[in-house]
């Protein structure tokens, strides 16, 4: 327990505060004011909350798969071209997820720079599902990224040497000494990543669109409600919905991520 | 089992350009920080890769930049020991040793064997952080022979380590490089360590090999001037040799019969030196003269005297043991007479 | 290096504080604070221009959005003046809560179809053909609730048609047209005034629906200076701006409190 001098605690326990209330406030005000029961009920909430948890796991999968290479190969060279690729990276954290939604048309769209060969190709990807996950990978992928490469680039590479001349290959290497050693900057930057996605607006608005069942997500159908007669109340009864549903979530994917047993 | 490199290259901005050669014997590749020596084992194992030359291992090439040959570091068969050991944290003792060899009864049997020669019996379900620096050394050395390797590369393992440890370590590895018949290749910038352990020692400064030879030949007959500062000399002067005979500091000195004439760097260790009392009736013999002693550091088992010349002389420092320096009585008399035979000159030609 | 990341802490710190007490000092005194549904956001500007040539020291502050959640600002105690909606509704729906003092309709608007002037599409059975993609509002959102009523007028096969060409039910009008203007859909269903704003661009004409009422409200914050701006843009000064944009005015003095 603190002591009695330690009375700057206050400030981080008040910080807490500052993000605690108001989440105790919506979940309040929802309960109260809005129809949760009635939007439990509706299955336009089902099937937002399905595609919702549906995208994001599919985006973050994909971060995974294709930004843990790209986040070692950068932590890994010391050229500027390096340096200058993880700045890139960053920049989607900086648009507002409107224009990342606009850029995103800029080259997957029907007159984008890859349109044309896109449509030759019979792939049509605006206003899909697979366009959800392209737009939510596009904001959310830089979370995990950056994790990723802060946590292989803090590792010693000497223990990488000692493996090779030990007779490991690479890939053995990478996945029985370099993954357990970088594992909780992964695990951290995949919740960041996972919970960006999923609550992602702006960009899959403009490239997927927002149609029930296939490209609304929950934090479209909780725009759509506020836009709506069901006004405030509706859009806060989904709101808590989502809420819920991501918390419980989120726990779960910490638990199954948080590295077991001590090892410094 | 030989281990020869010739081999140039750069790091960033250091370029280095080696040559050394070991047999089954342990090498000492020693230098201050900076000079090279972990660049050059890391080029020798494959983490680095030098611009030119050729490594062999055990009567196998290895790397030859002309042929194009590179083997990769999980085929050198060689052992590499670090500083800071990095033994993996996440693995127990049993599954770090035993990462690299299948699972076999070879592999296991020759862990057996380590085991009891290295003192780890009941370490294998421990994780590293629980195991001491010194266990945490040996289990390092264990891993790196555990695999039937062909060299075993060190860089500095002992320099965590106390006095007492370090002194049980270095007497564990001479045995094993008894035992297991190949070359170690050992960095140290510590003196004493170097001349403790080696057979053969290469002197590195710089990003190259100044002098590489056996042990006593390098300590004794060091073939620059570089060599003999590296290697503790701390008695050095310039002077130009004519039949045998050199003046410093117009003091003339008899130098051993080597023949060697022209601008040649003199020096003579310390602990050569001979200390007599001053007595203004004695007539002293050659290659003597008197100093004054102007400052002294007790060392406790050594004292290191150092002095000025009172009249024609140099300034020498030195080291005298304790029973000697009681007996001379050197506290309370500060003018003595300093001998340098010249059977302990050291005579390295300038270039 | 540690000096200048000290340093460059404190900057970040300084600007940082900086930066919320810029926001929380932005509310000006003495401007009219209109609401102002999205639709209007081309045309308002050059209305409040043309007020403020007549009555020189008239400051605004307008804000743009959809009438849905505009009226539910409102509601929740938004500072606003003046409400100019895109559908009487959202007027009623705050004159029973007793947020509105005086209130106007001043110009009507009509749903129409917008497609890229060099469409093949002629008129509103194009719509029905397979391969055309249609981004509409959703049906809470005026112009959604406008184009429903225009569909449900239509031949029930085409109706049917037409909805599988949706590709979208988009939050507010500005987004729909946003698809049309970025090319990812071949047709939209907007208002005659959104067409009147972009270039190579024709409308359909939609039957069946009634023009869109655009109603004006003074709140019940309001004053003088809001009820004399609503009078102007009810007003015949203001009628060739209006017309200009492709608004009908409605010069009708009518919902006087």
């Amino acid at each position: 327990m603190p002591s009695r001098n330690q009375w700057w605690i206050l400030l981080p326990a008040l910080f807490g505060v500052f993000f605690l209330l108001p989440l105790l406030g919506l979940v309040w005000f929802g309960l109260t004011d809005g129809d949760v029961a009635s939007e439990l009920r509706s299955s336009n909430t089902w099937d937002a909350l399905r595609l919702s948890v549906l995208t994001a796991t599919m985006t973050l999968m994909l971060a995974i798969v294709l930004g843990t290479p790209l986040a070692y190969l950068l932590a890994a060279s010391e050229a500027g071209w390096a340096r200058l690729t993880a700045t890139l990276l960053d920049l989607p954290l900086v648009l507002p997820p409107v224009v990342s939604g606009i850029a995103l048309l800029t080259v997957f769209g029907r007159r984008g720079y890859l349109g044309d060969p896109l449509a030759d190709a019979g792939i049509g990807l605006s206003f899909t599902t697979a366009a959800v996950v392209i737009a939510q990978l596009f904001v959310a992928a830089p979370y995990y990224v950056r994790a990723a490469y802060a946590g292989f680039a803090a590792m010693d590479p000497r223990f990488e040497g000692v493996a090779y001349t030990l007779g490991l290959s690479r890939w053995r290497t990478f996945r029985t000494v370099t993954l357990p050693l970088v594992w909780p900057a992964l695990a951290g930057g995949a919740v960041l990543c996972w919970a960006r996605a999923l609550g992602e607006l702006g960009a899959t608005l403009l490239f997927a669109g927002s149609l029930p069942g296939r490209t609304q997500t929950m934090p479209l159908a909780i725009l759509s409600a506020f836009e709506s007669s069901a006004g405030l109340a509706g859009a806060v009864s989904i709101a808590v919905i989502l809420v819920a549903f991501a918390l419980v979530l989120m726990l779960l994917l910490h638990r199954a991520t948080t590295p077991s047993g001590a090892y410094r | 089992m030989t281990l020869r490199a010739g081999f140039s290259g750069h790091a960033g901005d250091f370029a280095y350009d080696v040559a050394i050669e070991a047999e089954n014997e342990l090498l000492v590749l020693y230098g201050h920080s900076g000079a090279g020596k972990t660049i050059t084992l890391r080029t020798i194992a494959g983490l680095a890769r030098p611009d030119a030359g050729t490594i062999e291992i055990g009567g196998r090439m290895v790397f030859d930049h002309a042929s194009g040959i590179d083997e990769p570091p999980q085929r050198r068969r060689a052992g590499y020991v670090v500083q800071e050991v990095a033994l993996f944290p996440h693995l127990t003792v049993e599954r770090n040793v035993l990462i690299g060899v299948e699972d076999s009864g070879d592999a296991r049997a020759r862990w057996g064997q380590l085991r009891d020669a290295l003192h780890l019996d009941g370490f294998d379900a421990r994780r590293p952080h629980e195991l001491s620096g010194g266990q945490q050394q040996r289990v390092a050395l264990a891993r790196a022979l555990v695999r039937p390797v062909e060299v075993l590369l060190l860089d500095e393992p002992f320099s965590a380590l106390d006095d007492a440890l370090r002194a049980d370590l270095r007497a564990e590895l001479k045995r094993l490089q008894r035992d297991f018949g190949i070359p170690i290749v050992f960095v140290t910038h510590d003196l004493r360590e170097a001349h403790l352990l080696a057979d053969s020692v290469a002197v590195m400064d710089q990003g190259r090999v100044m002098q590489l030879g056996a042990r006593d030949e390098v300590f004794q007959h060091p073939t620059e001037r570089r060599v003999a500062e590296l290697t503790g000399v701390r008695n050095l002067f310039e002077g130009h040799a004519t039949g045998g005979r050199v003046i410093v500091d117009g003091l003339e000195l008899a130098l051993p019969a080597n023949g060697v004439d022209g601008p040649v760097d003199l020096g003579i260790r310390s602990e050569r030196c001979i200390l007599r009392r001053f007595d203004p009736d004695d007539s002293p013999p050659g290659n003597c003269f008197v100093g004054r002693l102007v400052e002294e550091l007790a060392f406790g088992n050594t004292h290191t005297l150092r002095f000025e010349p009172d009249g024609v002389g140099l300034r020498v420092e030195v080291e005298v043991a304790a029973r000697p320096y009681e007996v001379l009585g050197v506290a309370g008399r500060d003018r003595w007479v300093i001998e340098l035979p010249p059977e302990d000159l050291l005579v390295m030609p300038r270039k | 290096m540690n000096a200048a990341f000290r340093g460059l802490r404190s900057l970040l710190f300084v600007v940082a504080a900086a930066a919320v007490l810029a926001s929380a000092c932005g509310e000006g005194d003495g401007s009219v604070r209109v609401f102002a549904a999205s639709s209007l956001q081309d045309v308002l500007p050059k209305l409040l221009g043309a007020y403020a040539e007549t009555d020189e020291g008239a400051r605004f502050e307008v804000q743009y959005g959809g009438s849905q959640s505009l009226a539910t600002q409102i509601e929740l105690g938004a500072d606003a003046d003046l409400f100019l909606s895109a559908n009487a509704a959202q007027i009623e729906r705050l004159e029973v809560e007793d947020h509105i003092e005086w209130q106007i309709s001043f110009v009507s608007n009509c749903l129409v179809i917008a497609v890229d002037e060099d469409s093949s599409i002629a008129t509103i059975d194009g719509l029905g053909a397979s391969g055309v993609r249609i981004a509409l509002g959703a049906s809470d959102v005026p112009v959604g609730a406008l184009t429903d009523l225009a569909l449900a007028m239509l031949d029930p096969s085409l109706a049917e048609a037409i909805r599988a060409n949706v590709v979208t039910e988009d939050p507010n009008v500005r987004v729909v047209l946003s698809r049309l203007e970025l090319g990812e859909v071949e047709a939209v269903f907007v208002y005659s005034t959104d067409v009147a704003v972009l270039e190579d661009v024709r409308a359909i004409e939609v039957g069946g629906v009634e023009p869109n009422v655009y109603v004006g409200g003074v709140t019940s914050e309001g004053g003088d200076a809001a009820a004399s701006l609503l009078a102007f843009l009810a007003g015949h000064e203001a009628v060739p701006i209006w017309e200009a944009a492709g608004f009908e005015p409605l010069n009708v003095a009518v919902g006087a409190r």
